[in-house]
């Protein structure tokens, strides 16, 4: 069973070839990507998620902008935002923003650590395979990206009014996306499953 | 080898595409369940994007802020945001906005039921571009939540009493179901679908 893989949008059946790196095997009938043959093994979306980590710390725990109107200033953070949705009544809305700005990144990030360390140690990660379905699950629900964009769209609203002045989580934020991209880019799920465990 | 996963009786697992026979009910390597399809595909990519249809009206209709400045408020809706900005200058960013908060979502809603629509009727017609249009769907949606994000960052920055405050309005309720609803539904839809009538003589 180990040699075929199934295209995810089509359902056609191939034989998995090792490529040459960063070869991308698509389906011949729809197109779709098979299979990456990917770089640099376990330890550079390792050291990515790492930085990755150290990224996101900054985001959430310093201010994003300083708005300055009047004598008065005020600095938000991420976490801010999704308070002030919860005071105004908005709690739907605050747990989506917490969901895709805050919880997602992280924990899709910590999850990754925490099947890429052993991995990388030789070890068996704690519930890998749970813990890495729960990483694969999570990263569609983080929108770093769009949070990005529309700090971007605040400021220029803003500008309008008053003075705006982005503070650290913002560089941090503007560092994180590429590197983020990357860890994407270098994770070869299927070489981790082929290093877990199966589920008991 | 047979053409396709579904005719050499294989399951093949959504999280970590481990191919297993059918029968098997769980993946026995990651235990996610298992299906020849995703199940209901169909009616429920339906039911969430007629949901989001409805939505769709007062997300419009309704203020998603409201901008209080020296005791005067002004409820903005998504439309008149981007307004807002033209008015500015600010055109280009007028035109990301409008992309992701108007184009994304209805675009999204038409593809999605064209889709649904095109498998309903087991259309044989250009599989290969139906299935990127899916993959289009797919990838574009989140942005969608940009204006979520903004109203979020706006009423936490700007809360400063008589001088300038903003408060969001019912509006970004509706707005952020609708983005959540499009994007269950592009993740209920199954792309196999539309080759299945293809695979099936």
């Amino acid at each position: 069973m180990v040699e075929l893989i199934a295209c995810h949008a089509c359902d056609r059946l191939y034989h998995l070839r090792p490529m040459d790196h960063g070869g991308v095997a698509r389906c011949t009938r729809c197109g779709a990507v098979l299979y990456r043959q990917h770089c640099c093994g376990m330890i550079t979306p390792l050291a990515l998620s790492l930085a990755t980590i150290i990224l996101l710390a900054l985001v959430n725990l310093f201010p994003l902008l300083t708005f300055k109107v009047g004598g008065q200033e005020q600095s938000v953070t991420l976490l801010a935002g999704v308070r002030a949705l919860l005071r105004h009544g908005m709690g739907e809305v605050a747990l989506l923003v917490l969901l895709t700005s805050i919880l997602a990144p992280l924990l899709h990030t910590l999850a990754l650590l925490h099947v890429l360390i052993p991995i990388h140690l030789r070890r068996q990660p704690w519930q890998g395979a749970r813990v890495f379905k729960l990483a694969l699950l999570l990263a569609p629900w983080a929108m770093l990206g769009v949070t990005m964009l529309a700090i971007m769209v605040a400021m220029v609203k803003l500008k309008q009014m008053a003075g705006v002045v982005p503070e650290t989580a913002l560089f941090a934020l503007a560092a994180l996306l590429p590197v983020a991209t990357a860890v994407d880019a270098a994770l070869d799920p299927h070489r981790v499953w082929e290093r877990l465990e199966p589920q008991p | 080898m047979s053409a396709t996963a579904r005719q050499a009786g294989l399951l093949n697992c959504p999280v970590c595409h481990l191919l297993s026979p059918r029968g098997q009910r769980l993946c026995p390597r990651c235990r996610t369940a298992l299906h020849p399809r995703k199940p209901h595909s169909l009616s429920r990519t339906w039911a969430l994007l007629a949901t989001a249809v409805i939505l769709y009206i007062p997300a419009n209709l309704y203020p998603v802020m409201t901008v209080t400045r020296l005791g005067r408020g002004e409820p903005n809706t998504i439309l008149s945001g981007v307004a807002a900005l033209i008015k500015a200058g600010m055109w280009p960013l007028a035109l990301v906005v409008f992309v992701a908060s108007v184009v994304i979502p209805l675009l999204k809603i038409v593809t999605l039921g064209y889709l649904a629509w095109s498998v309903e009727r087991g259309s044989p017609w250009r599989p290969r571009e139906r299935t990127q249009l899916y993959r289009l769907t797919e990838t574009f949606g989140h942005w969608s939540m940009v204006d979520v994000f903004l109203v979020a960052i706006l009423v936490a920055l700007v809360d400063m009493g008589g001088v300038a405050t903003i408060t969001p309005g019912i509006g970004v309720s509706f707005f952020a179901s609708v983005v959540i609803l499009t994007i269950l539904a592009a993740r209920s839809f199954d792309p196999r679908l539309i080759w299945d009538p293809l695979d099936h003589d």
